[in-house]
């Protein structure tokens, strides 16, 4: 059984940093980042390879973040205001609050594919959906941050 | 460059070191072996409160909303552990085979191996059945209805009533005595409860109440054990309470439903609200094409004519002819949808009315093998049923009588008397509910509210079977347990929003 601080040392930015762009919320991505690292150490001894642990970490993440209990209310402002916190130069700062911006479902394919690097075929199956409703939104979320954005 | 933007923005995000260290401590607990209440739990979020027994009793009391942010644990005087459904990743052979494996040990270890007490299948088949009929006939407007969250939302109600009130739901639902209720409701839930990211059939249901009243702790800690309920203690008649039983309803549902849950309102003597809530999700085995779909006719029941988008498909398959309809089916992941077509010059109504629909719907042996050819509407159809009247129809009256109504297992009715407050009477009963189908699946949600202030042989023809969805017909999500299906429909007009 691996040791639960090497799991959280090894996968856990990539786990944060798929949270927050699921959530647009940093309280939001706590609750997910913990239920996410739980739910792997039930389930570990059926993976095999960083490859697959990986894998199974994306797609972890974003069912978790699917039932998380949230107030819909929430103003997206505190979300950006405590996310964009970190200190970043003023290019990637326009770019991560543009991606922000966009409706969960785009963010999630640009973020699994601009920063991630999965291909169309992964990140069908890591959100469930067809390969043809990948495209479709990343499509629509570079058409939408091209609205906000002029290099993408 | 926009990607090199991202990456830079990213590598500057990290998990806090509080974050961090919280977790490794809660995988370390985790780790060792603790008692449990059940062999496969998740982390609860239970944030367990001591409920607030101060009792005003002055009708008109103007809660305080407060401010800030919102948390819906703020509220909690439990919140359930739902199992742990193992995650489906197609990664490769070996990510599959762990799934089956894993899927599996759940089922063995939540006792599914055996069989479905057929007998409660059966209780359940024909309440859902009666309810159907009485819902989903009348005025010809779509109409949708889910009868396991109503049955799971009654169920509950009996936990909290007690004398003539409980009794006569019992009788309703066709069981004995509140044990077999509770005992086999549970068995329902946990066989009907699926979640592994493909698909899911997802139930929740919550218990609020009045945070200036008294309740007694056993019905909670029933609710919390055997149907998987949360309860909540909220100011009523707040916006902020309103808020609350929103969020919960919609989180749940996947805000789909916030045209209805935005008028939630409870008011100051609101001494309890009971939600039960169903979230299905199914992609098609096979998938329609969209670009095969077309723009066609739709004939409503009253002969007028809108113009829909149609999807199309041919396939080998089954289909039940009888005398009045003709039956289709579709597959997805992990169930069985089906389509009722009723014959020319029948109603969606007669057909309903029909004692042996469901018994031959469900009988596949009275399916035959053919090519069925489908032209299926898409659409996303809505619906509010008020079910006060469904339940006197089934003799649930007491509750609704102020006179008869007994909440007292839930409440301290003396504590109400004494302030000069009558018990709880049962005034709100309803279900919200919300359609959708497309070329990649199909998607139905609803929530059952319950509240109450101090309720055809004819030799089949040789050919091809035609399913063209032109005109009104029912749908029915069907479940692993025979004969009770999770939702039925009846489309009126696929255009309508």
């Amino acid at each position: 059984m691996a040791d639960p601080r090497a799991t959280v040392e090894q996968y856990g930015d990539m786990v944060w940093r798929l949270s927050l762009a699921r959530t647009a919320s940093v309280h939001d991505a706590e609750d997910v980042f913990q239920e996410v690292f739980l739910r792997y150490l039930r389930h570990q001894d059926h993976l095999n390879g960083a490859e697959h642990i990986r894998a199974w970490l994306i797609r972890c993440t974003v069912n978790c973040s699917k039932s998380l209990l949230t107030a819909p209310w929430r103003r997206r402002t505190v979300a950006l205001e405590e996310a964009l916190a970190a200190p970043m130069d003023e290019e990637a700062r326009a770019v991560y609050a543009a991606v922000l911006s966009l409706p969960q479902i785009y963010r999630t394919a640009i973020h699994l594919y601009y920063y991630e690097g999965l291909s169309v075929a992964e990140i069908a199956q890591a959100t469930g959906c067809r390969e043809g409703t990948v495209k479709s939104r990343l499509s629509r979320g570079r058409a939408l941050l091209k609205g906000v954005l002029h290099d993408v | 460059m926009f990607d090199d933007a991202y990456r830079r923005a990213n590598e500057a995000l990290h998990p806090a070191l509080r974050l961090q260290q919280d977790t490794i401590a809660a995988m370390e607990r985790r780790k060792r072996p603790a008692r449990r209440r059940w062999p496969i739990y998740i982390t609860a979020t239970a944030v367990v409160l001591a409920l607030v027994l101060l009792f005003t009793g002055l009708p008109g009391l103007d809660g305080d909303s407060g401010g800030g942010v919102m948390s819906l644990s703020a509220y909690a005087i439990s919140e359930p552990a739902y199992p742990a459904f193992p995650q489906r990743i197609n990664a490769d052979h070996q990510a599959r085979e762990d799934y089956y494996g894993e899927y599996r040990t759940y089922r063995e270890e939540l006792g599914l191996i055996e069989e479905f007490d057929a007998d409660f299948a059966a209780k359940v088949g024909d309440f859902s059945a009666e309810t159907s009929q009485l819902l989903l006939t009348g005025v010809g407007e779509n109409r949708l209805y889910s009868p396991v969250s109503f049955w799971i939302a009654l169920a509950m109600l009996a936990e909290t009533t007690g004398g003539g009130s409980r009794q006569q739901i019992l009788e309703a639902m066709g069981v004995e005595d509140i044990e077999a209720l509770r005992t086999g409701t549970q068995a329902l839930w946990r066989r009907l409860y699926r979640d592994n990211g493909v698909s899911a059939t997802r139930l929740a249901s919550s218990l609020w109440l009045n945070e200036r009243f008294t309740y007694f702790e056993e019905p909670l800690n029933t609710l919390s054990d055997c149907y998987y309920a949360g309860s909540y203690a909220v100011d009523m008649g707040t916006e902020e309470a309103d808020q609350a039983i929103a969020a919960w309803i919609d989180v749940q549902t996947e805000n789909l439903l916030q045209e209805n849950t935005s008028g939630i309102e409870t008011k100051a003597l609101t001494a309890l609200r009971l939600y039960s809530t169903i979230y299905y999700y199914g992609g098609w085995s096979s998938a329609f094409n969209e670009a095969e779909n077309t723009e066609d006719i739709f004939t409503r029941a009253d002969g007028t004519e809108v113009t829909a988008t149609f999807m199309h498909r041919t396939q080998e398959a089954s289909a039940l002819i009888g005398d009045t309809f003709t039956a289709g089916y579709l597959g997805t992941e992990n169930t069985t949808i089906y389509f009722v077509l009723p014959h020319e010059d029948v109603t969606v109504e007669e057909v309903l009315s029909e004692d042996a629909l469901w018994e031959r719907l469900f009988d596949r042996e009275q399916w035959e093998n053919r090519e069925v050819e489908w032209s299926l509407p898409k659409f996303d159809v809505q619906s509010d049923l008020e079910l006060q009247e469904t339940m006197e129809a089934l003799g649930i009256t007491d509750v609704f009588d102020e006179a008869l109504a007994d909440f007292s297992p839930l409440i301290d009715e003396e504590a109400l008397a004494a302030q000069g407050l009558t018990p709880p009477v049962l005034n709100v009963a309803h279900q919200a509910a919300r359609l959708e189908v497309d070329e990649e699946g199909i998607r139905a949600v609803a929530y059952t509210e319950l509240g109450g202030d101090t309720t055809s042989d004819a030799a089949p023809p040789e050919e091809t079977v035609v399913m063209d969805l032109d005109r009104p017909f029912l749908v029915v999500i069907s479940s692993p347990v025979e004969g009770v299906p999770l939702f039925v429909g009846v489309i009126h007009d696929p255009t309508a929003s």
